[in-house]
C-alpha cells in the first residue's frame, strides 16, 4: 500500500493514500515512510472492541481483519493501533518481522499493484498465512488490555500419580513468575494432566496461556481434553485450516506455525513435544514462540525426549528441570529387544522378508495383538505391506504423511480393524492404542534417532492393563541410535527404581 | 465468435500438479514461482514474429487491488519482450474459476475494452493468461481486438 505522510501539530501522521483528498501529498510505498511513533492515546475515543479482541497480542494485515480502513485509520491516529513494518531491509538483505526470516533466498519481489513499486519484496517463508511485504503493515493493538473473566474452574477430578504430582507441585509454584522450565517425562508418564493445576493458577490469575506444539495431530488430540478440563474458559485452538481464529481466548492451543501471528501476547507458554520437527530444527518457528510470550512470561518445555543441547543446559543447571521417570501406571518402560535380521534391504529388492520378521509376523498373528510396524520410508511402505499380506490373513494396512485416508486408517486400528499397521515416524508420537506391540523394521536406518526410537518404543505398554508390550528392534547391525535409545529407556527404568 | 481467436497454445495439460502451482501463485502470491516457467516459456516463442505485440488478460481493478499483481502479467514478462497491457475489464464480475462451463459459455456482455485502439491497429497480437479451460476469456478478448483492428490474434498459456 501507499501511504502519506504530514505532520499536524508537530506530529508525524502517516494515513493509506485512498484515504486522504489533499492532492499536495505525495504517496509512498508503506517502506518509505519516515519513521512511525505511536500516536498519543486519546482516552475519550470510542473503540471498536472487536477490533481490541482480534489484534491484542497479535500482528495483523489489513487483509486479515475485516473492518475499512478507515476505521483502522481512525484507532491508529488515537493512539490505539500501530503500523509496523512487514519486511525491512537490514544491512545485509532483508528481515520478516512477522516470522524473522533472514535467509535471502527466502525473499523475492514482484510488481505490485498497491504500492505501485515494480519490486515490491516479500517473505516466501510465512507466506502460507497471507503474504507480508515492504508495502503491507502489520498492525498491532497498543491501547487497554483485554481483561478477562476470572471464574475459571478446573473441572478435571482424577488423581495424579507420585511423579506427576511432584512435576504439577513444581509447575504449579513457578506459575507467575518469569523463566524456563522443562518436564522431561517418559512416553505414557500423563504430561497433560501434569499441566491442569498450573494452568488453572495462571488462569484465576489473569494470565493469557498457550500451549503450543509443531504437531497438528497433537493439538486435535489435546484441545478437546483441555476443553473438557476448563469448561468455563473460553478457549481457543489454532492450527493451518482452524477456523476459531476471531474469538479472544485467554487459553490458545496452537500449532507453532501459528504463533508468527501472535506478538508479546502470552505469559505462560507450554511447549509441549518440544524436540519434535519441524520446531527443533525450523529457528523462525522458535522465533515465533519467542515473539508470542512478554518478557516476563514463563516458558514451560514437555518432552520425553529433550534434544542433546537441552539435556547439557540440565546438567550445567541453566534450565530448571524435573523428571517423572515413571509412567502413571506405575509399571517400567517396555524395553526393546534387538533382533538380527540380516540384510533386509537386499531381501526386500528380491520381494522376500527377513526369516526372523517373518517368524514374529507369524507368531502375532496368533497372538491377534496389534502391533505398529515402523519403516524407515514412504518408498518401502506399500512393498512392506504386500508382502506381510502374502503371508497372514488378518487385515494389513500401512499409512504415511500424505495418505488422504490417514486419519480414517488411525480410527480403524484404534477400533481393532487394522490388526497390523506399518506406518512411517509420523504415528511416532501422541497416538495411545491399548493392546499394541512395537515393531520397527530396519531399526539401522539412519532416520531413526535415539527420540525416534524412544518415542516409538513409547507406544507399547500404555495401560494399565496391558503395560508390558513388546518392542522389537529389527536390524542389519546395530546404530549408535538404537543403543542409546535403549540405554535411554533403561536409565529411566533405573530412576524410576525398577 | 467463433474464429477470432486463430490459435492457442498451452504449455501444460492442467494437472493436479500444476493446480496446486498455480493456485500457490494466485491465491497464495508467491509470485516467484512463475519464474520457474521462463526457460520453457522462451523457448515457445522462437517461431513467433518479432512485430506482434504481447497482452497480458487483464484482472479488475478489485481483484488487481486484492492480489496484487496479475499473474498473466507476470507470465508475458517472461517472454522477454516487451509486455502491452493494452486490455481492461469493463466492471467487477464473478471468479471465472467459480462459474461452471456452462456459466462460462452463455455470458453474453464483453467484459474487456480496448484502451488504446492506435497500437493495435495493424499487428498481430499473442494473448497471454495463466490456464485456458473452455477458452471462452481468451475469445472475448480476441474478440475486441480484432474490432479494434489487429490483423490477428492467437493465445499461448501455462495450462489446459
Amino acid at each position: 500500500m501507499r501511504f502519506v505522510s504530514y505532520f499536524l501539530n508537530d506530529r508525524l501522521i502517516v494515513a493509506p493514500e485512498t484515504l486522504v483528498e489533499n492532492l499536495d501529498f505525495t504517496p509512498v510505498p508503506f517502506g518509505e515512510l519516515p519513521q512511525i511513533e505511536p500516536q498519543l492515546l486519546n482516552s475519550s475515543f470510542k473503540y471498536d472492541e472487536k477490533l481490541q479482541q482480534v489484534l491484542y497480542g497479535k500482528m495483523l494485515l489489513f487483509d486479515e481483519l475485516q473492518l475499512p480502513l478507515k476505521t483502522i485509520q481512525e484507532h491508529f491516529e488515537n493512539g490505539f493501533v500501530m503500523y509496523n513494518q512487514g519486511v525491512i531491509k537490514t544491512k545485509y538483505g532483508w528481515q520478516c518481522k512477522r516470522c524473522g526470516n533472514e535467509k535471502y533466498h527466502l525473499f523475492a519481489s514482484f510488481s505490485c499493484f498497491r504500492c505501485k513499486s515494480e519490486n515490491c519484496v516479500y517473505c516466501r517463508n510465512c507466506i502460507m498465512m497471507v503474504r507480508v511485504s515492504v508495502c503491507s503493515p502489520l498492525l498491532s493493538w497498543i491501547g487497554p488490555d483485554v481483561k478477562h473473566k476470572s471464574d475459571h474452574q478446573l473441572m478435571w477430578r482424577g488423581e495424579l500419580s507420585a511423579g506427576q504430582q511432584i512435576a504439577s507441585d513444581c509447575f504449579v509454584e513457578q506459575v507467575g513468575n518469569s523463566g524456563e522450565l522443562l518436564i522431561w517425562a517418559v512416553c505414557g508418564a500423563g504430561k497433560t494432566e501434569v499441566l491442569f493445576h498450573g494452568i488453572e493458577k495462571a488462569l484465576k490469575m489473569g494470565l493469557r496461556v498457550c500451549i503450543a506444539t509443531p504437531r497438528t495431530d497433537v493439538v486435535l488430540e489435546l484441545a478437546p481434553r483441555i476443553k473438557e478440563a476448563f469448561p468455563n474458559t473460553l478457549i481457543v485452538s489454532y492450527y493451518g485450516g482452524s477456523k476459531e481464529r476471531e474469538t479472544p481466548a485467554q487459553l490458545v492451543i496452537s500449532t507453532t506455525h501459528q504463533l508468527y501471528r501472535f506478538k508479546q501476547a502470552f505469559n505462560l507458554m507450554i511447549v509441549d513435544e518440544v524436540d519434535a520437527f519441524p520446531y527443533s530444527y525450523d529457528k523462525t518457528l522458535q522465533h515465533a514462540v519467542s515473539g508470542s510470550v512478554r518478557n516476563d512470561a514463563l516458558r514451560l518445555y514437555l518432552s520425553a525426549t529433550p534434544s542433546g543441547k537441552m539435556k547439557k543446559q540440565v546438567t550445567q543447571n541453566k534450565l530448571p528441570c524435573v523428571k517423572i521417570p515413571i509412567r502413571f501406571h506405575g509399571f517400567p518402560l517396555p524395553e526393546p529387544k534387538m533382533v538380527w535380521s540380516g540384510e533386509w534391504k537386499k531381501r526386500l529388492e528380491r520381494g522376500k522378508l527377513p526369516p526372523a520378521f517373518l517368524k514374529w509376523i507369524k507368531s502375532q498373528v496368533v497372538s491377534e495383538r496389534r502391533a505398529m510396524i515402523f519403516v524407515p520410508s514412504v518408498s518401502i511402505i506399500e512393498k512392506v505391506t504386500e508382502l506381510i499380506r502374502g503371508h497372514v490373513e488378518v487385515i494389513v494396512d500401512f499409512v504415511h504423511a500424505e495418505d488422504p485416508l490417514r486419519k480414517d486408517k488411525v480410527a480403524r486400528f484404534r477400533q481393532g480393524d487394522i490388526q497390523l499397521l506399518v506406518t512411517t515416524t509420523i504415528l511416532e508420537r501422541g497416538v495411545t492404542v491399548p493392546f499394541l506391540d512395537v515393531v520397527i523394521f530396519g531399526a539401522d536406518h539412519e532416520v531413526f534417532s535415539e527420540s525416534a526410537l524412544v518415542q516409538m518404543a513409547g507406544r507399547a505398554g500404555r495401560s494399565k492393563d496391558d503395560h508390558n508390550g513388546q518392542v522389537l528392534f529389527f536390524h542389519y547391525g546395530k546404530s549408535l541410535s538404537m543403543l542409546n535409545a535403549i540405554k535411554h529407556i533403561r536409565h529411566m527404568n533405573e530412576e524410576a527404581g525398577f | 465468435m467463433a474464429g477470432v481467436l486463430q490459435q492457442n497454445r498451452s504449455l501444460y495439460v492442467y494437472n493436479d500438479f500444476l493446480k496446486e502451482v498455480i493456485s500457490k501463485i494466485k491465491y497464495r502470491g508467491d509470485a516467484e514461482l512463475v519464474k520457474g516457467f521462463y526457460p520453457v516459456m522462451r523457448s515457445k516463442l522462437k517461431g513467433i514474429s518479432g512485430d506482434t505485440i504481447l497482452v497480458p488478460i487483464p484482472l479488475s481493478n478489485e481483484r488487481h487491488y486484492e492480489r496484487r499483481f496479475n499473474q498473466a502479467d507476470i507470465i508475458a514478462r517472461g517472454f522477454n519482450r516487451d509486455v502491452h497491457n493494452l486490455l481492461e475489464r469493463n466492471a467487477h464480475e464473478e471468479k471465472q474459476s467459480k462459474k461452471n462451463r456452462l456459466e462460462r459459455m452463455k455470458k453474453k456482455d464483453n467484459p474487456f475494452i480496448v484502451i488504446d485502439n492506435n497500437s493495435i491497429r495493424g499487428h498481430s497480437v499473442l494473448l497471454i493468461d495463466d490456464v485456458y479451460t473452455t477458452g471462452s476469456t481468451l475469445r472475448y478478448a480476441a474478440k475486441v481486438l480484432i474490432e479494434a483492428g489487429a490483423i490477428s490474434v492467437s493465445s499461448i498459456t501455462l495450462g489446459r
